[in-house]
């Protein structure tokens, strides 16, 4: 009995392990209310502005380019980095002179607990914030390339924000879900999207060519988590990422911007 | 799988022994209950709350967390899991699991260092499931030299 007692207590121990694994997952996943989509409030809405915005006198962020593809959307032109997906998404005034620029993935919790906060900053600061959104879909989440697809492929339809504003407000729902598909097909529909195309366009090239186009630059500038935010091009320590530090920070480049000639 | 050696564990030094690796099996256990939460929240895609610090969610959301799809956490799990069976065979006697137990406690804190090593100064950030982790290895290690130390010295 004596020898084969430390091979049975193992043995408990590995089953109540996993029994307790179990439990825990099952108790993470149970199915939350879906939430449906109501119309979404657009706080600005990522329109097309015109390639006039210029960000100027700021070390880090440089005039935009004059000149843009018909029908994209211009914005500032960052010189720190490799150049991310353009048209890129912007929401805010183009030629805001602040520039908060956001690396993030749908799936990051912390991501989506940013997102209100962002929101809120829009709406204080007004047209003297424009917010960029890059993809960054760490490979470590099982959903959040489906969902930086989606949102692109949402884009490709002149709702970007729409989505990313959908994927974020639904996160608890599509993040737990055996199959994610039905959900961001739901969410297109919702969104009076082309659904037909949305689907082909989410597995698309022009979707993975953006994709790989922000993954690029985060990569250039070394982002290693979600999220990372940029204000003006000043990296923030991920202390400052709440409200009052991304306050503090937008503040700064305000007085930046208005002390320098 | 070697025999026990119930001889050894009769002398002053083997019972201080086999307790040392009895309560390292119980350590052990802590870091596992650790690493089965950790990986659970990876999978479901949440990201644990700090309790007492305030970097859980940049630790656990950063490209360190996982090896590929693979959480780290599941590797720290199975590798405490390993520790405890090791810590518990050889406190039953079975002298190669000693060792072996030594063994792995000193990747584990290897690993445990390079961990800390990105938490201070890639992520600028702390996780106190992490760091609770990292005092778990630690202990398991101390229990690991003073083991080894007593076999040299009967």
């Amino acid at each position: 009995m004596r020898r084969s007692l430390p091979f049975l207590i193992i043995a408990g121990v590995l089953v109540l392990a996993i029994g307790a694994g179990v439990l825990l997952y099952r108790y993470r996943m149970e199915p939350e209310q879906p939430t449906t989509v109501s119309t979404p409030v657009p706080q600005t809405t990522a329109t097309i502005p015109e390639p006039t915005a210029t960000i100027a006198s700021e070390p880090s962020v440089a005039p935009p380019a004059t000149t843009t593809p018909a029908g994209s959307t211009a914005g500032p032109v960052f010189t720190y980095g490799r150049p991310g997906a353009e048209p890129m998404h912007l929401r805010g005034e183009p030629g805001a002179p602040v520039v908060l620029e956001e690396f993030g993935d749908f799936e990051c919790l912390p991501c989506s607990l940013l997102w209100p906060i962002l929101e809120k900053l829009e709406r204080d600061y007004g047209k003297r914030l424009v917010v960029v959104f890059r993809e960054h879909p760490l490979k470590m989440h099982r959903y959040s390339r489906d969902a930086a697809r989606a949102a692109e492929a949402a884009g490709l339809q002149g709702k970007f924000w729409e989505m990313h504003d959908t994927l974020y407000r639904n996160r608890a729902a599509w993040v737990t879900a055996a199959y994610i598909r039905p959900y961001l097909n739901d969410y297109a529909a919702e969104l009076q999207l082309d659904v037909d195309r949305f689907k082909a366009d989410i597995d698309g090239e022009e979707v993975s060519k953006r994709l790989a186009a922000d993954w690029d630059r985060g990569e250039s500038l070394a982002i290693d988590r979600t999220p990372v935010v940029f204000v003006n091009g000043v990296k923030l320590a991920p202390t400052e990422r709440e409200e009052p530090g991304l306050r503090a920070a937008i503040d700064k480049a305000l007085a930046a911007k208005t002390s320098s000639p | 799988m070697n025999e026990p050696n119930s001889a050894r564990t009769t002398t002053p030094r083997g019972r201080l022994r086999s307790r040392l690796y009895a309560v390292a099996a119980m350590v052990a256990l802590l870091g596992l209950a650790d690493g089965i939460y950790l990986t659970i929240e990876h999978i479901t895609g949440r990201t644990a709350e700090c309790i007492a610090s305030s970097g859980c969610q940049d630790v656990l959301s950063s490209k360190y967390a996982a090896i590929g799809h693979l959480p780290l956490a599941a590797v720290g799990a199975f590798a405490y899991f390993t520790v405890f069976s090791a810590a518990l065979l050889a406190a039953f006697g079975y002298r190669k699991c000693g060792p072996f137990f030594a063994f792995v406690v000193t990747i584990m804190f290897g690993m445990t260092l390079w961990l800390l090593y990105l938490q201070a100064f890639v992520l600028h950030a702390f996780c106190d499931y992490c760091l609770f982790s990292a005092g778990v290895t630690a202990v398991l290690t101390a229990m690991a030299v003073a083991t080894t130390m007593l076999r040299d010295r009967s």
